[in-house]
């Protein structure tokens, strides 16, 4: 869904799953020992896992897994992968869902198109989202399932659920300036 | 019908705020469910998760003006079959979620009657008694060219954002055809604000909906 640009499609392909590259990129260097990177060239079609970060430069379709590491997803990175990991930072495109152990930032470069479900979610002001995101009180922590499909029952709502809406209680969580309203407002 | 000219009030600096009379009532609803889900048309807004953060919702992000330009380069003609597809998209991990809120902003206001009444046929299989439509309706002659996005501050104040390229003519839709764009869906609350946006706040009550012969005042004009 997300616009490629055009000289995206001018770039070579690589059909083929690449080998995996760990060099750096010029980034600025991650204070974490054991960072991996896939950079701008590499495509890779599967499952990815291990135990270090992961800076994503390249193209990856299939699945990222990396419950107990960092993932980002740098400018050129371009995903079409669910991706689990403990923290994942996103400045490129993903369509996939995220799920993020401890959180999810959206940077302003960022374009996503999944769902996301993390105790903390960050989308900075640019960055482009579709999709849900499941959010918890801020006093709940910990891991969460990954979305996933469900069935009718366990979609089952409360009863509350379907009982008519509660009249807007604007007058009870505050006071209103008279100078904002015309006379016309009515319930 | 319409409210005076008056400018919303400003705070900190440039940012124009005001303070909604109907937003609270969507914040209730959100209160008043263990586990909200909303419905946001518009686009994601870091500010407005963090401000619903502490009611724990689920919380889907449509963006349906940038699903249109990039999923929609024919004419909006095709929207409803694309529309359908999107939706299923969405909600493909939860096909029977049933919606709390929807906050449609100001958006209403950039499509035609009939695309809103596509709009809430393709949501129905969400829309449950109880529903509520949040929505901004400009009643003075001019909107902003692109709509802008709606940041939540303090509760009830809320921010549209950005400074617009230009102005264009605000279709100014009266209630009834609102109604009637809005199937099952009743006015629950409405509030014109001296700034000359009207607030509704409508609610899915599909059995107390009156009859299409109310809902058949003629199409408003502009000015």
């Amino acid at each position: 869904m997300w616009k490629r640009p055009e000289d995206e499609e001018n770039e070579p392909q690589q059909s083929t799953p690449a080998p995996f590259n760990a060099e750096k990129t010029p980034r600025p260097e991650p204070t974490r020992r054991g960072v991996a990177t896939i950079g701008p060239s590499i495509s890779i079609t599967g499952e990815l896992s291990g135990e270090e970060d992961l800076i994503i430069d390249g193209r990856i379709e299939g699945k990222v897994n990396l419950e107990k590491q960092n993932v980002t997803v740098g400018k050129a990175g371009r995903v079409k992968a669910d991706i689990v990991a403990k923290n994942i930072q996103v400045e490129g495109q993903v369509e996939g869902n995220l799920l993020g152990e401890e959180g999810v930032v959206i940077h302003q470069s960022g374009k996503v198109k999944g769902n996301i479900v993390a105790p903390r979610v960050s989308l900075e002001n640019g960055s482009k989202f579709k999709g849900a995101i499941d959010m918890e009180p801020r006093t709940s922590s910990g891991p969460r399932a990954a979305p996933g499909p469900k069935t009718p029952e366990s979609e089952a709502k409360s009863p509350q659920k379907g009982t008519p809406s509660a009249s807007p209680d604007a007058q009870a969580k505050g006071s209103i300036p008279p100078s904002d309203a015309a006379a016309s407002g009515r319930k | 019908m319409r409210g005076s000219r008056e400018k919303p009030i400003a705070e900190e600096g440039a940012e124009v705020s005001y303070r909604s009379l109907a937003f609270p009532g969507v914040l209730a609803r959100m209160r008043s469910v263990p586990k909200p889900v909303v419905l946001d048309l518009g686009p994601a807004l870091g500010s407005n998760l963090h401000a619903l953060e502490h009611l724990g919702p689920r919380i889907y992000i449509a963006d349906i003006l940038s699903m249109a330009d990039e999923e929609l380069p024919l004419e909006r003609a095709h929207a409803k079959s694309t529309g359908k597809q999107f939706w299923r998209w969405l909600f493909r991990n939860r096909p029977h979620e049933r919606l709390d809120v929807i906050l449609a902003w100001d958006l209403l206001n950039y499509l035609t009657l009939d695309e809103i009444r596509i709009l809430i046929e393709d949501l129905q299989p969400h829309v449950v008694p109880g529903t509520l439509l949040f929505a901004v309706i400009a009643q003075g002659k001019e909107i902003p060219r692109t709509p802008p996005p709606y940041a939540i501050r303090s509760g009830s104040i809320l921010v549209p954002q950005g400074q617009s390229p230009g102005q264009a003519p605000a279709p100014r839709y009266r209630e009834p055809e609102l109604r009637r764009a809005l199937p099952g869906f009743v006015v629950d609350a409405s509030y014109l604000l001296r700034s000359g946006l009207q607030e509704y706040l409508f609610a899915y009550r599909p059995e107390e909906e009156a009859p299409a012969s109310e809902a058949l005042e003629p199409a408003s004009a502009g000015d």
